[in-house]
């Protein structure tokens, strides 16, 4: 076991070799990542613990949906946002509350965004906000690499459209 | 595929002092309808505060105390979270162009100030614009933001200044801190020895250091609140410690 004076002489290596970031004005995802399996490895080795990513419930939903269906054209009519729910809340973790504002799951994640958006600006906006940081943080929060290409297609299409 | 640039949180900016407390009072004052009330920006912005110290921490609860916890939250009777929600004030103030048009919207809409965790779409916002980034890539900047705001507030009163050698101080404080009277865990002495390296050098401390510290507030910021007094002292003493073990290696001051 990593005793932490092992982790903190480790992490002052670290600092030696990395370039400071302090008085920047910006930094990269390379940069987050590498600190990320920096403190994941350390951290593996003090805890085995793992903890569930926390996510909001709305990208936590598009996750889900995204993962089981991204290779058909339109979702399972029997398909009700209960079972993503189930499933979502096993991945992540989010705030819990009802679900009334959406309630079905083309209403969270829908199949052909610019004609269900078509006379919704706002919903629209919202939706791409939404879409936009999950092709970001693909790795993060995704377990299937399949979707990620049409993951990207949509978010794509619902910036043009 | 292009490199994603995201930009530093600019603290520069003054963030809205106005607590839900106020809020509350203020709309008590007006006989407002609870179930539904419009809001001024400043209000709002109290209330989204709010939902994200809540949505960052609520986690660490079983479920059934997670309705006190929102309610001690609005009473602010746990003074670590200020950070939290200092932290989202922050936030606030660094909203891009379609959050900050969000914004501008949600301040038409009508609020339940009773039951806070219903209004869905202000949730939404919360979760979507605050805390996915906050739980994400700008985690190591709520690191950053944690240590330097427990620098200051918790401590900040230790002799720091008086360490004549810190390389050697931060190779030894494990010792020291194993010596102390008052037990800690392997990771309160991990956040210890964190800190105090971020007292000592803090132009050495790099991102992953941020953001360990960044995963461990938000994860154990309701075990923090309980220990943060005895843990200040803890390290107090260890300090002192070392600061005379400084002194004695020197030998005697003529």
């Amino acid at each position: 076991m990593t005793g932490s004076d092992a982790l903190l002489r480790h992490l002052q290596k670290l600092g030696e070799e990395e370039t400071s970031l302090i008085g920047g004005k910006q930094y990269t995802q390379s940069q987050i990542r590498m600190a990320e399996r920096i403190v994941q490895d350390l951290r593996d080795d003090l805890e085995k613990a793992s903890i569930k990513p926390k996510l909001s419930r709305r990208r936590a939903f598009i996750v889900i949906l995204e993962e089981l269906y991204y290779d058909v054209p339109e979702y399972p009519s029997e398909l009700t946002l209960g079972n993503i729910h189930r499933r979502a809340s096993l991945r992540f973790e989010y705030m819990n509350r009802n679900i009334k504002a959406f309630k079905t799951p083309t209403e969270v994640h829908p199949k052909d965004p610019c004609t269900y958006y078509e006379d919704n600006a706002h919903g629209k906006a919202r939706y791409r906000v939404a879409l936009e940081y999950l092709v970001n943080e693909f790795d993060r929060y995704f377990k299937e690499p399949n979707a990620e290409f049409t993951l990207k297609n949509k978010s794509n299409e619902i910036k043009l459209c | 595929m292009a490199e994603i640039i995201y930009d530093i949180l600019n603290f520069d900016k003054p963030i809205g002092e106005k607590s839900f407390r106020d809020t509350l009072n203020e709309l008590e004052g007006k006989d407002s309808n609870t179930l539904k009330t419009v809001l001024s920006k400043e209000q709002l912005n109290s209330l989204v505060v709010i939902l994200f110290a809540y949505g960052l921490h609520y986690d660490e609860l079983t479920e059934e105390k997670r309705r006190r916890f929102l309610n001690t939250l609005i009473e602010e009777k746990l003074p670590l979270f200020q950070m939290s929600k200092t932290f989202a004030g922050h936030l606030l103030n660094n909203l891009n162009q379609g959050a900050e048009a969000e914004i501008q919207n949600l301040l038409q809409m009508e609020y339940n100030i009773q039951e806070i965790l219903s209004n869905e779409r202000l949730l939404d916002f919360v979760e979507m614009e605050l805390l996915d980034p906050t739980t994400s890539f700008r985690k190591w900047e709520y690191g950053r933001y944690a240590m330097a705001y427990l620098g200051q507030k918790v401590f900040g009163h230790i002799k720091w200044d008086k360490i004549l050698d810190k390389k050697s101080c931060l190779q030894k404080l494990g010792e020291q801190l194993d010596k102390q009277n008052g037990k800690i865990d392997s990771q309160e002495k991990q956040f210890l020895q964190m800190m105090s390296k971020g007292m000592l050098v803090p132009q050495k401390t790099n991102m992953a250091e941020f953001l360990l510290i960044g995963s461990y507030v938000q994860e154990h910021m309701m075990k923090l609140s309980v220990r943060i007094k005895e843990l200040s002292k803890i390290l107090e003493r260890a300090i002192q410690k070392e600061i005379s073990r400084q002194k004695g290696k020197e030998g005697p001051n003529l």
